[in-house]
């Protein structure tokens, strides 16, 4: 039967010795910088923060009729 | 190993906090580059994937969940992408990218057999190149690479079997092509 643990398989062994790789400067730089800008929390839309509030409105207007149609 | 950082890297993922990603980066953008690299022997492509890559992890790294194995999810990110990648465009194999592999070590027989191993590994067929890449070359645990290439524990044992066979078979050939002093340090 063919082991294929790294530590007891030639071959393995053979993979695990290949040397690493380091990303470019350049290439980590712009990567760093556009992750930079995903990472930070992005600000609501204006349509967004106009549907909310006039959504909020409307409830709070709906609420208002309702107590005034009581008396 | 680093997959000890991973839950304070992933807490500060969570969280938004830039010292995650370059925490992140740090300990993964080489192997998953080195990785990307060897998988779709293109410099350029490799590039491309290695930001998309990263680029995700800015995007998905605050629904990580807390016990997640932020290695893997690397590696699954950079394999799903370079496949389908390469299943789209035809493979270019580029010698050059290859070659430019980090510096080679001083020794000119190590790099001989390094450089065989590489060239070899070219070789294959993109399956055989991604399992021994990631059990091989990245030592990913075994039920991580399954779980990445949706295979069962026996596929995964069976596909490995088969690479490795084939990774013999194309280092068996270059090995032919050696001059005798080199043939004498091939094992």
């Amino acid at each position: 039967m063919t082991s294929t643990r790294p530590d007891d398989d030639p071959v393995l062994a053979r993979l695990a010795a290949l040397p690493g790789e380091t990303p470019a400067r350049d290439l980590t730089a712009r990567i760093r910088a556009a992750s930079l800008a995903q990472l930070r929390p992005r600000p609501l839309h204006p349509v967004f923060t106009l549907l909310v509030a006039g959504s909020a409105l409307g409830y709070l207007l709906s609420a208002l009729r309702f107590t005034l149609g009581l008396f | 190993m680093t997959a000890a950082l991973d839950p304070e890297l992933i807490s500060l993922l969570r969280r938004r906090d830039p010292r995650g990603f370059d925490g992140a980066y740090d300990a993964y953008a080489g192997p998953v580059f080195g990785f990307l690299l060897r998988l779709s022997r293109r410099r350029d492509l490799a590039e491309d994937l290695l930001q998309h890559v990263f680029m995700r992890l800015a995007e998905r790294g605050p629904e990580l969940r807390a016990d997640s194995d932020l290695r893997a999810w690397l590696f699954a990110v950079a394999r799903n992408a370079a496949v389908s990648q390469l299943r789209r465009a035809p493979e270019l194999a580029e010698e050059s990218a290859l070659e430019a592999l980090a510096d080679p070590p001083p020794d000119m027989e190590a790099r001989l057999l390094l450089g065989d191993v590489e060239r070899a590994l070219s070789a294959l067929r993109l399956e055989d190149r991604e399992v021994l890449l990631l059990v091989g070359v990245e030592g990913l645990e075994r039920g991580a690479v399954a779980r990445l290439l949706g295979l069962r524990p026996d596929a995964l044992r069976q596909r490995l079997a088969r690479a490795r066979s084939r990774l013999l078979a194309e280092l068996e050939r270059a090995r032919v092509e050696l001059s005798p002093r080199a043939r004498k340090v091939l094992p």
